[in-house]
């Protein structure tokens, strides 16, 4: 089983200009309690890594991807027991993994249902790891706590992930406790708006559903390799993903962008997201998935995909406005 | 169109199987699963007797099962056995199937 977090585009950039700490309560995180005796074989039909090692108490990310190896959706699947699972996506649309599943439930003995009204899902990172874990689990040392461990009180989740560098950890409880559970968890630790996660995990080279994680790409192009399962065997999209690395056949890759010092930087102040990327020949070989700035910094992070060729570290690209970006990782 | 065939090498093979399973009589499952490279997975396995949601069919002497679900991906199919070292084994001609992965297990309609 690929067992690692969604990466960042890059592992050894120094972060000092960006929070490091906090949490944020996500909008519109999906929660779907999916059980039943032909459940988790399903997913595993259905995603690209190996689920049929879960135990009870473990999860795995892993991408749902069509048939065309284009990138659905890529839930977090935990296995709270046999034959009971949660499923949780950062998905903007969370009707999308709804539907993908269903669209795969024929004969399965498998039942989807949503838990959003519920329920609240509140990510940590950095330092703020430990506060959620001395609230629940007692521990500030979360150096023994394995990636993917899920840990249960009562009606209270955590899950052990990674963002970007960061130590993370996905808070998942029911909606009525939220407040007075983060009353006592994270009084002194910041508290980031939408905006500003977005900006963070941009600086952290973290790809995210309806940016990076879209249906324009395959996993392999947006750094999901360690998401994948090469041994497992059939999976919907299978054999395209195989071919494309089999061949060494995938086109682009998910890259930082920074602005150039130089650069007039005043084109960006407004982020030109899905804007196209160029050469300094002016020949369009990407476009830009992710444009942010961060707030305490002013600095411009960006991601986007570029053609093979000019992803490497350094490389100088332009946007269609003429301001030029450098690839950072 | 609207039903599923057996030819009679398919049927003479579950035949074999059956026997060899120590079944008295030969009773067949067709159905379909999500997964497999294209999206959807045949599935064929011998069974005791139909479920409640099963279309029976009989052919050549052998029962064959399809649940409603997975009926609608299989009418018009024929259910083919081909032997010998280039063989494919059970063989599914499936008229739906606008695509079919390179083993020829899955497909997509």
């Amino acid at each position: 089983m690929a067992t690692s977090s969604v990466r960042p585009v890059s592992q050894t950039r120094a972060l000092s200009n960006v929070a490091v700490d906090g949490y944020v309560v996500l909008p519109s995180s999906g929660l779907y309690r999916h059980d039943g005796p032909d459940a988790l074989d399903l997913l595993h039909r259905i995603t690209t890594n190996d689920l049929m090692s879960l135990h009870p108490g473990q999860a795995v990310q892993t991408v749902m991807v069509d048939e065309r190896g284009r990138i659905v959706d890529v839930p977090w699947v935990v296995m709270q027991g046999q034959d009971d699972l949660l499923l949780i996506t950062d998905a903007n649309d969370t009707r999308t993994v709804e539907r993908a599943i269903l669209k795969y439930t024929i004969i399965e003995d498998a039942c989807l249902t949503p838990l959003d009204s519920n329920m609240t899902r509140v990510k940590f990172f950095g330092g703020a790891v430990e506060y959620a874990y001395a609230e629940f689990a007692d521990t500030h040392n979360i150096s023994g706590v394995d990636m993917g461990d899920w840990l249960s009180i009562d009606e209270t989740h955590l899950l052990r992930t990674e963002f970007g560098n960061l130590p993370s950890c996905d808070l998942v409880l029911p909606a009525s406790d939220s407040e007075s559970a983060l009353g006592r968890i994270a009084t002194d630790l910041p508290r980031l708006s939408e905006r500003e996660f977005h900006a963070h995990r941009v600086a952290q080279g973290v790809p995210w559903p309806g940016y990076e994680l879209t249906g324009a790409v395959n996993p392999l192009e947006a750094g999901l390799r360690d998401l994948i399962d090469f041994d497992k065997g059939c999976y919907v999209g299978q054999e395209v993903i195989a071919r494309l690395d089999t061949y060494d056949k995938v086109q682009r890759s998910l890259v930082e962008l920074r602005c150039q010092p130089e650069s007039n930087r005043e084109n960006l102040t407004e982020p030109a997201r899905e804007s196209d990327l160029m050469n300094l020949d002016g020949r369009k070989i990407g476009w830009l998935s992710s444009s942010e700035i961060v707030l305490r910094t002013g600095e411009w992070v960006g991601l986007g995909f570029v053609r093979n060729g000019w992803d490497y570290v350094g490389s100088v690209l332009e946007t269609a406005e003429g301001c030029q970006l450098r690839v950072t990782g | 169109m609207n039903t599923i065939h057996v030819t009679r090498r398919a049927a003479d093979k579950a035949r074999e199987f059956s026997v060899k399973e120590g079944r008295e009589s030969c009773r067949i499952k067709i159905a379909v699963r999500g997964g497999g490279c294209s999206g959807l997975q045949y599935v064929l396995e011998l069974v005791d007797g139909p479920d409640d949601s099963d279309k029976v069919i009989t052919e050549h002497g052998i029962e064959v099962y399809v649940p409603k679900r997975a009926f609608v991906f299989l009418a018009g199919t024929v259910l083919d056995f081909s032997d010998g070292l280039n063989g494919k084994g059970f063989e599914f001609q499936n008229p739906n199937a606008k695509r079919t992965c390179g083993c020829g297990d899955s497909f997509a309609v």
